[in-house]
């Protein structure tokens, strides 16, 4: 309480140095001019590098198969008819799919969300024998060559009874990722250890400092994370394929290649189906990105 | 029991060992199942002559160690991870760039974020089409290129050996750079912005700013992702795997793994394979983390 | 702490499993009934994705209307069948992946009956066989040989398709002088599976159905005067000519079909069930678009076809429904319309050929099929071509490797690969035959 107040104070102090240097800006020198340009141009540079291989899909999404193979890619379209994108969702089951990737992706990033935080706190805030060693694991763990070792992987999930089963991918992405152990860690590093040792003053237990001082400090990891790992799980395609083969359990990425076919592959319809996956990320990521600013910095004063 | 729980309260030492047990036990009983079991059972097959589908196979000792070692045409391949590490290199600074750039002040700050970050969203198969069309004869690029009258630039993208494994690789920095550029630009927020502040006030440059503030900021993050990297290129294999299949000199290390394991049966060779594909990472890690601690 | 920074991140969260969530729940409970399931799982995703699947399994339970099929069609097939075939989960009726030893069919798989008594009233019997058993029963039966587009031929006045490979290739000079803005052979580069067909050809060019029983105990099958050397060199040619597509890297499978029946390609060398799907792409192309003999005569002078089976049918040995998988592979192979359907000839001896084979015999082309290989040497070709990993039929490594030595993208000599093929594959054989 007292907390916020305060913050609020210096959110206001902060304002007010954000006004000094807008007042600056009106005389620039050549020198912030030339980097300025500089900087837009870069971006401007990117951004177009960025989206030039993309607008192929965006074009072709809107092709039938015979004006697709016929034209040139850059070519627009006849007409922008969503006969496609229609195909795409309704032919290839993608709102099944929908559901089963939503599952997954939920349930596997609650997992990833609390197990990595909890685990990052043991590690970052107290010693114990066995830390350094686990620790390798962890790192050596995202060494190993997964594809690799796929038979071995596969047996070990059919002998836990998890083949065809949503759990066996849930299982896998939860058993294989060092990744948010590792960013989880690097913002731990930066809430100050004092925060720890008032509510210890205060009485709290290490279990509340955790869920009460620590877990409100984090959102910002946990927004990278669900992004991070979020696309990767909502892409994958080998996992889902491999290990969940029934009907009932499609996702998106294996309704998306039914249009790929030994004999023949319906390209308009899977870049239709890709654009179709690929908005609610991108919905996601825009709305969620600006959480990404607010990191440990903002509450913890 | 009200008691019991009064002293658990203020028994600190006992709280932090179950909480050192308890938070850390899912995470690694996970991690040993699904990362190390694996291994276990691969270096077990690295043994044998198992096709990878068999009822029974023969253990043949270091043989398939002896095969992967002694025969050129295994290690070769790790000369095309070069490229793979050239552009890793390319791709961390780009990345390290654009989140330095966005953390400061700039128009449309979530546009370019949004720009930077979305091929990342691209699902893979698609973009191992998409750049087939990028690089094919008269495709985007020759278009592109066309367009700025550069004809004589122009090459057989992939099928030109000069050229190809480039390709390939700067297709994985279109493909990941917004994936370092993200854990980059949030490592970056998580600095205290007062901090700026006061610095700016002592009269500090952006470099300086960058130079002690920033970078000590993101080490970890970055030094993790440094040796991902290297590991990376070292087992480089979604890309060309869906672009060329390794084929026209394109192939990687595990590109051809797989190719051992699935086309020729031979899963105990393949596992083999991996092992040393493994130690060889670890050796490198070893290695990057020693000469990163020295310069300390 | 700040109340409204946690407010917006549980909004976030809240948006993030809304967007996701919209869907989820729990899938609907099964209905209990006495009907028998079973799982048929296949590498046709195309079929699958159009209904077609479902479309056969109604007429199947016209007949049977006490078994339910459950169909599961798989992308990457191969690797995947094998990854499962580790465990019992692969299924009541499969495809037989060709990784499976044929030493170990029994171990995987049902036995379905014996080759002296099936082969009188079917074909393909010797595809999936140990000892006299047949483990497996052919979806369908293709022949090797090429697709040509006859217009193309015609207007660079080549009105029968060649005969022999220098006809051929001068008429692929033809075509690329003629013709403007056409492609003689396309390679298929790319797409891998169709490379693999040039190796198809070998029992039909050498008229020898016994061929192969003889080249996996062969040295030195690729040399100068062996009939690969000459198949191989053919595709050479065709390539150091630059009479082949300009970028073979980034070569389009479903683009070629298109060009192929816009005239714009004049030969592909695929197997007969291309045809059908390259003649559905346009109208003229149905006349246009035929299936031809590999442009290579055999010692006699004769030109010959092989013919071989597809994928097969198999029935798992830890299928609980055994009864009713067999019933259901009887009758995709004696009933049901699969290989009509696909342009292919039908694995029933009995049953009509398509049209295009048919005219392909009445052209005087000899029908052939494989010689089955020797008691106890069932699996020695596929232990031979694992271990020299040359990927004879299986791969296409080493066609690929051709094609680059051809354009210019690597400067190895033709004849070095041959030798480098040859010297792989002796060492198999010195180290597989006994």
């Amino acid at each position: 309480m007292n907390q916020n107040e305060n913050r609020r104070e210096k959110e206001i102090a902060a304002q007010a140095v954000d006004e000094i240097p807008v007042n600056k800006h009106k005389h620039y020198t050549a020198g912030q001019i030339f980097w300025k340009v500089l900087k837009y141009a870069f971006l401007i540079l990117v951004s177009l590098c960025t989206l030039i291989p993309i607008v192929v899909v965006v074009l072709g999404s809107f092709k039938t198969q015979a004006e697709f193979l016929h034209g040139n890619v850059f070519a627009l379209p006849k007409s922008w008819s969503f006969e496609n994108y229609k195909t795409a969702f309704i032919d290839g089951g993608m709102l099944e799919g929908f559901r089963n990737t939503g599952f997954i992706l939920i349930v596997s990033m609650l997992g990833k969300i609390f197990f990595g935080a909890m685990f990052a706190y043991a590690v970052n805030r107290f010693d114990f024998k066995l830390k350094k060693p686990i620790m390798t694991l962890f790192l050596l763990a995202m060494l190993i060559p997964a594809i690799a070792s796929q038979v071995a992987t596969f047996q070990i999930i059919n002998g836990m009874g998890l083949f065809d089963t949503i759990w066996s991918v849930i299982l896998l992405n939860l058993g294989t990722d060092a990744m948010s152990i590792y960013i989880f860690l690097q913002y731990l590093r930066e809430i100050p250890y004092s925060l720890d040792e008032a509510a210890l003053l205060e009485g709290a237990t290490y279990f509340q400092i955790f869920r009460k001082v620590i877990m409100p400090l984090l959102k910002a990891p946990i927004v990278t994370i669900i992004i991070i790992s979020g696309v990767g799980i909502y892409n994958d395609f080998y996992n889902p394929l491999l290990y969940m083969p029934d009907d009932s359990l499609k996702v998106i990425s294996t309704a998306l290649y039914a249009f790929k076919g030994p004999y023949g592959t319906n390209w308009p319809v899977i870049l239709a189906g890709v654009i179709i996956v690929m908005l609610p990320i991108l919905i996601l990521f825009l709305t969620c990105q600006k959480y990404i600013y607010n990191g440990v910095s903002g509450a913890v004063k | 029991m009200q008691s019991a729980i009064e002293k658990f309260k203020t028994n600190y030492r006992l709280q932090r060992r179950i909480i050192v047990v308890l938070f850390t036990i899912v995470p690694v009983a996970l991690l040993l199942v699904f990362s190390y079991l694996p291994l276990v059972k691969m270096i077990q097959y690295s043994f044998t002559d198992w096709d990878g589908i068999s009822a029974n196979s023969h253990f043949v000792g270091l043989q398939n160690y002896k095969t992967v070692l002694t025969n050129p045409q295994y290690i070769q391949v790790f000369k095309v991870s070069l490229y793979y590490f050239a552009v890793a290199i390319l791709q961390l600074a780009l990345a390290m760039l654009l989140a330095v750039v966005l953390s400061y002040k700039v128009k449309f700050p979530n546009l370019w974020k949004g720009l930077v970050f979305f091929p990342y969203l691209v699902n893979g198969v698609a973009i191992g089409f998409i750049f087939l069309y990028f690089y094919k004869q008269n495709g985007t690029l020759d278009t592109i290129l066309n367009f700025f009258h550069l004809d004589s630039w122009i090459k057989l993208w992939l099928g030109n050996r000069s050229t190809n494994n480039w390709a390939i690789a700067m297709t994985s920095l279109w493909r990941y750079t917004g994936y370092n550029f993200l854990l980059f630009f949030g490592a970056i927020q998580s600095v205290d912005p007062e901090i700026y502040e006061a610095a700016d006030m002592d009269g500090a440059n952006k470099w300086q700013q960058f130079r002690y503030i920033m970078f000590p900021a993101i080490r970890e993050i970055f030094l993790v992702n440094v040796i991902l990297s290297v590991s990376g290129c070292l087992s480089a294999f979604d890309t060309p795997y869906i672009m060329t299949n390794g084929a026209n000199g394109t192939s990687t290390f595990v590109i051809q793994t797989i190719n051992t394991a699935f086309k020729f049966n031979k899963l105990g060779l393949a596992s083999a394979m991996a092992i040393v594909l493994l130690i060889i990472i670890i050796i490198v890690t070893v290695i990057q983390r020693l000469a990163t601690r020295e310069k300390d | 702490m700040d109340k409204g920074k946690f407010k917006a991140a549980l909004k976030c969260a809240a948006g993030f499993a809304a967007i996701t969530a919209f869907a989820v729940g729990l899938t609907g409970c099964g209905k209990s009934s006495n009907k028998q399931t079973i799982t048929f799982i296949n590498q046709r995703t195309d079929l699958k994705q159009d209904g077609t699947w479902d479309k056969y399994i109604k007429e199947f339970q016209k007949s049977h209307p006490n078994i339910e099929v459950k169909v599961q069609a798989l992308n990457d097939y191969a690797t995947n069948m094998k990854t499962r075939m580790n465990s019992s989960n692969y299924g009541d009726v499969f495809m037989l992946p060709d990784s499976v030893n044929a030493k170990d069919y029994s171990h995987f798989v049902e036995p379905l009956g014996k080759v002296n008594k099936l082969e009188k009233k079917y074909y393909g019997m010797t595809a999936k066989q140990y000892k006299g058993t047949v483990y497996g029963m052919p979806s369908m039966i293709n022949a090797n040989g090429v697709v040509a587009n006859m217009e193309v031929f015609r207007k660079a006045g080549y009105k029968i398709f060649p005969k022999t490979p220098k006809t051929f290739i001068a008429a692929l000079k033809a075509i690329k002088a003629k013709e403007k803005g056409v492609t003689p052979l396309y390679t298929n580069y790319h797409s891998g599976f169709a490379l693999s067909n040039w190796d198809s050809q070998t029992v039909g060019v050498t008229g020898n159905p016994n061929y192969l029983n003889e080249m996996m105990k062969m040295k030195n099958p690729f040399a100068p005067g062996k009939p690969m050397n000459s198949v191989y060199n053919i595709l050479y040619t065709a390539c150091k000519d630059k009479l082949v597509e300009g970028d073979p890297t980034t070569s389009d499978w479903e683009q070629s079909k298109q060009d192929m029946a816009d005239n714009k390609i004049g030969v592909m060398v695929l197997g007969s069930w291309a045809l059908e799907q390259i003649q559905a792409k346009s109208k003229a192309a149905k006349k246009n678009i035929q299936y031809e003999a590999f442009p290579m005569t055999a010692k006699n002078g004769k030109q010959y076809v092989s013919i071989g089976a597809d994928y097969s049918l198999a029935v798992s040995k830890h299928s609980k429904n055994k009864k009713a998988a067999k019933e259901f592979v009887d009758w995709f192979v004696n009933k049901s319309s699969y290989a009509r359907d696909n342009g292919a000839i039908p694995t029933l001896k009995s049953a009509k050929w398509p049209a295009a084979m048919q005219s392909l015999k009445a052209a005087g082309v000899g029908i052939l099929q494989n010689t089955p290989a020797p008691k106890g040497e069932e699996d020695l070709l596929q232990r031979v071509n694992n271990d020299a990993e040359i990927g004879f039929q299986t791969t296409e490594d080493y066609k690929q490797k051709i094609v680059d030595a051809g354009v210019g993208n690597n400067k190895e000599s033709f004849a070095a690969i041959m030798n480098e093929m040859n010297r792989k594959w002796n060492k198999a054989v010195d180290k597989e035959v006994k």
